[in-house]
C-alpha cells in the first residue's frame, strides 16, 4: 500500500528548505553514496576543506568576535569599541581587538559632511570620514600593529584604503604591519548596496589598483572582502548568494591575473563574508560547500597550487531580514540559531546583529546581548570540543552536495552572460543590463508575497500576532554632533596650506589620466589634507559617474 | 460618465541611502492592485520629491525611510509641500520607523505611517478607503 503523507501540523504543503531544497521524510547511507569522504569530503584542513580549513578549528582558535558598528564621531566610535572590546566582544584570533567599522552614508557615497547631499546623514549609521584626521582620531590608541581592522566600505574604497595607510604611517607603523581587511567589492556596491559612484569598469580598475597595492606592500592585509552578505537579505537565497559571491570572487581573480598579478600571490589574501540565515540545516550546508568549492575552483579553474590560495576564510553576519520590529525580543532568539548555524558551519569571524536593529540604530545594551549570545554558544553550548559535528550526517552531506551543484550551475549562467568564457565579463554584462538586480528584486518581493500569503511563517509578524508589545529603547544620534562635524571640517579647510592640496590633487589627475596606479597618489592626497569628496571628485571627473 | 480613475502614488527614499526593498515592493503591490505608482527611487531631496509629485500630479506620496533620517527628512518634506501652496497631495511613510515617532510624524501631518512588517494589504485598503480620488 502506498504510503500516504500525514497533513503537516503547520500546514506546509511542502517541506523545503528556504532556497527550495526538497526535504525527504529521513535521510539515509543510500542519500550519501558516491560522496567519496577523502575526494569529496576530507579531514579538516585537509583539501577541499569541506569540513573546516584548519585541523583543530575551534579548539585550538576560537572566531573572531565582530559586532559592524561606527557612530557619529571617530572618538565616541573609538570608546565604543574599547568597551565592547573588555566585554569580550570585538576580539581576533589571539585575544587582540579587533574592529569592523561602518561608515556613514555620505562617506560611502563619497561625499564630505559639508556637502549638501549630505543632510540629514552626517553620523546616522556610521562613522563620518571626510580626511586623514578623521582616520587618525579613530585609530590613535588602537594598537594597529597587533589588531584586526575591517572597514565595511561600500563606496570609494580606494580612498579610505589610502586614507588608512596614511593615518598608520602618521602614527608611526609601517603599512607593511597592518592586519585586516576593507570591503573592496564593487560589484557587491551595485548590486546589493545600490551604491554606483563610477562606472563599473572604473570602480574594477580601482579594486585593483588596491589590490595590487596591498600584495606589494600590505602582506597582511586582506585587499579584497568578498561581500555577499547583504544579497540575501536583498532578495536572494542563500545558494544564489553563494552562486553570486563565488562568480564575483572568480571574476576578481580573473581581474587579478589580468593586472599581471600571479594567482598565488594574491589568491591567499582574498577573504569573504556571506549572510548567516535561519534556515539551520541549509545555512550550515552552506559553510561546507562554499568551502569545498572554493578550494576546487581554485585548484582546478586556476591551476592554484598554494594551499592557502584555496582557503574560503569567512566572516558571517547573522541576517536582520529576519528579524522582526514585532516582538522584538524574539530576535534574540533568531541570532542565536542563526549564529549557531555559522559556528556549525565553520566561519573564521562572527557578528550576530542586535536585536533591536529592526527598529532604529542598536543600543549599547542590545550590543552587549550580542557579544554574550556568541560567548554562550562558544563557552556553554559545547559544539565547539570537537570539529565540524555535522559532518556525515546524510541530511548535512546531502543538502552540501546538492548546494554544490546548484551553485556550478549558477556560476555557469553569469559565465555564459559575457562573449570571453570569463566571469568577470559575464558579470560586467549582467550589472549593465539588469539582469541580476532585476532576480534579486524579484526575489525580495517574492519573499515578501510567501510572507504576506502566510507560506513562510514568521513568529510575531504573520503567525502568533500580538497587538500590544512594549517597544524597546531606541538610540538617537545627536543633532548636534552632526553639527559640530560640518563645522570641524570646515576648520580643518581653513588650516591646510592649498598649494599642497592642489598639488596633490594634479599629481592623482595625472595618475589617473596616465592610468597607473592610483594609491601612491591618494596616499599622498590624504597626507596632504585632501578630503574624501576632492578626491572622489577627480574620479567623478576622469571616469564619468555610475548610473 | 468619466471612466472611474485609479489613485497616483509617487514613491521615493529620501536622502543617501542603499535600501531600496521597502519602496519596491510596496510599488509593487500598489501597481498589482490597480494603482498608478511613479516610482522615483533613491536618494532624493524633499524638494525633488515635492516637484515631481506636482508635476506628476499625483494623489499620493510614500516615502521610505530606512537610516532613521524619518523625522528631519519629512517635516523638510511637509514644509516644502506647504510653501509651495500644494492642495489634495496625501503623505504617507515607511519603513524602520520606532513607534513613538509614529505619532510625532502623525502630528506634523504625515497621513498615515506603516512601520516595517506591515501587510502591503493594509496600504492598499488605507487608501482606497481614506484617500478620496
Amino acid at each position: 500500500m502506498k504510503h500516504k503523507r500525514p497533513r503537516s501540523p503547520r500546514g506546509e504543503k511542502r517541506f523545503i528548505t528556504q532556497s527550495g531544497i526538497t526535504l525527504k521524510t529521513v535521510y539515509g547511507p543510500d542519500d550519501t553514496k558516491g560522496i567519496d569522504y577523502s575526494n569529496e569530503i576530507g579531514d579538516p584542513g585537509e583539501y577541499p576543506y569541506t569540513r573546516g580549513i584548519y585541523p583543530e578549528m575551534y579548539r585550538a582558535v576560537p572566531w573572531m568576535k565582530r559586532q559592524p558598528m561606527g557612530f557619529s564621531s571617530s572618538e565616541l566610535t573609538a570608546e565604543r569599541y574599547k568597551e565592547l572590546f573588555k566585554k569580550g566582544g570585538q576580539v581576533g584570533y589571539e585575544g587582540e581587538p579587533a574592529t569592523t567599522l561602518l561608515f556613514d552614508m555620505p562617506t560611502n557615497y563619497g561625499y564630505d559632511s559639508d556637502n549638501p547631499k549630505a543632510r540629514y546623514q552626517v553620523g546616522t549609521v556610521g562613522l563620518p570620514v571626510d580626511h586623514i584626521e578623521d582616520m587618525i582620531a579613530f585609530m590613535r590608541g588602537f594598537p594597529m600593529d597587533k589588531g584586526f581592522t575591517n572597514m565595511v566600505i561600500h563606496g570609494s574604497p580606494a580612498i579610505l584604503m589610502a586614507m588608512y595607510i596614511a593615518a598608520a604611517e602618521e602614527l608611526g607603523y609601517s603599512p607593511a604591519i597592518l592586519k585586516g581587511s576593507g570591503k573592496n567589492d564593487p560589484f557587491q556596491s551595485y548590486l546589493a548596496e545600490r551604491i554606483k559612484l563610477l562606472p563599473i569598469e572604473a570602480e574594477l580598475k580601482l579594486a585593483m589598483d588596491v589590490l595590487e597595492y596591498c600584495v606589494n606592500n600590505m602582506p597582511s592585509w586582506n585587499p579584497i572582502s568578498v561581500s555577499g552578505f547583504s544579497y540575501h537579505p536583498s532578495g536572494l537565497n542563500s545558494i544564489k548568494e553563494l552562486g553570486l559571491t563565488l562568480a564575483t570572487a572568480i571574476a576578481y581573480i580573473e581581474a587579478g591575473i589580468q593586472r599581471g598579478l600571479q594567482c598565488d600571490r594574491f589568491a591567499p589574501r582574498i577573504s569573504f563574508f556571506l549572510s548567516g540565515g535561519i534556515d539551520f540545516l541549509e545555512e550550515v550546508a552552506k559553510f561546507r560547500a562554499a568551502r569545498k568549492m572554493w578550494a576546487r575552483i581554485m585548484k582546478d579553474r586556476f591551476n592554484a597550487l598554494n594551499p592557502k590560495s584555496m582557503l574560503f576564510r569567512v566572516y558571517c553576519l547573522t541576517l536582520t531580514t529576519d528579524y522582526t520590529a514585532q516582538q522584538p525580543l524574539n530576535n534574540i532568539i533568531r541570532g542565536t540559531i542563526q549564529g549557531l548555524a555559522a559556528v556549525l558551519g565553520g566561519v573564521q569571524a562572527l557578528g550576530i546583529p542586535c536585536y533591536d536593529e529592526a527598529i532604529g540604530i542598536p543600543t549599547e545594551s542590545a550590543q552587549t546581548l550580542s557579544v554574550r549570545t556568541q560567548q554562550i554558544i562558544e563557552e556553554e553550548s559545547g559544539v565547539v570540543k570537537t570539529v565540524d559535528p555535522l559532518g556525515g550526517s546524510w541530511c548535512i552531506e546531502s543538502f552540501t552536495k546538492e548546494i554544490e551543484k546548484q551553485v556550478y550551475d549558477y556560476i555557469g549562467k553569469i559565465e555564459s552572460m559575457g562573449d570571453d568564457g570569463t566571469v568577470l565579463k559575464g558579470l560586467i554584462a549582467g550589472v549593465k543590463n539588469g539582469n541580476i538586480i532585476k532576480e534579486i528584486n524579484d526575489g525580495a518581493i517574492n519573499r515578501q508575497r510567501r510572507i504576506e500569503s502566510g507560506e513562510t511563517t514568521v513568529v510575531g509578524l504573520n503567525k502568533y500576532i500580538e497587538e500590544e508589545y512594549v517597544a524597546p529603547p531606541v538610540f538617537r544620534p545627536d543633532p548636534e554632533v552632526a553639527r559640530m562635524k560640518i563645522k570641524d571640517l570646515q576648520k580643518f579647510k581653513s588650516k591646510r596650506d592649498l598649494r599642497e592640496v592642489e598639488g596633490a590633487l594634479g599629481s592623482l589627475r595625472d595618475t589617473v589620466k596616465r592610468e597607473q596606479n592610483v594609491m601612491p597618489a591618494l596616499i599622498e592626497a590624504a597626507k596632504k589634507r585632501v578630503t574624501l569628496e576632492e578626491a572622489m571628485n577627480v574620479f567623478r571627473d576622469v571616469f564619468g559617474v555610475g548610473d | 460618465m468619466e471612466a472611474k480613475r485609479s489613485h497616483r502614488v509617487l514613491i521615493a527614499s529620501i536622502g543617501l541611502d542603499g535600501h531600496e526593498l521597502g519602496a519596491l515592493i510596496v510599488s509593487r503591490a500598489l501597481r498589482d492592485a490597480g494603482m498608478e505608482v511613479v516610482y522615483l527611487g533613491l536618494n532624493q531631496t524633499p524638494e525633488q520629491v515635492v516637484e515631481a509629485g506636482i508635476q506628476e500630479d499625483v494623489d499620493i506620496i510614500g516615502i521610505s525611510s530606512m537610516s532613521g533620517i524619518h523625522l528631519a527628512a519629512l517635516s523638510d518634506l511637509l514644509e516644502y509641500l506647504k510653501s509651495r501652496g500644494v492642495q489634495g497631495i496625501t503623505i504617507i511613510a515607511g519603513g524602520i520607523i520606532p513607534l513613538k515617532d509614529i505619532a510625532t510624524l502623525e502630528r506634523l501631518g504625515v497621513r498615515k505611517v506603516f512601520p516595517e512588517g506591515t501587510h502591503t494589504n493594509k496600504i492598499i485598503e488605507f487608501i482606497k478607503k481614506e484617500i478620496p480620488l
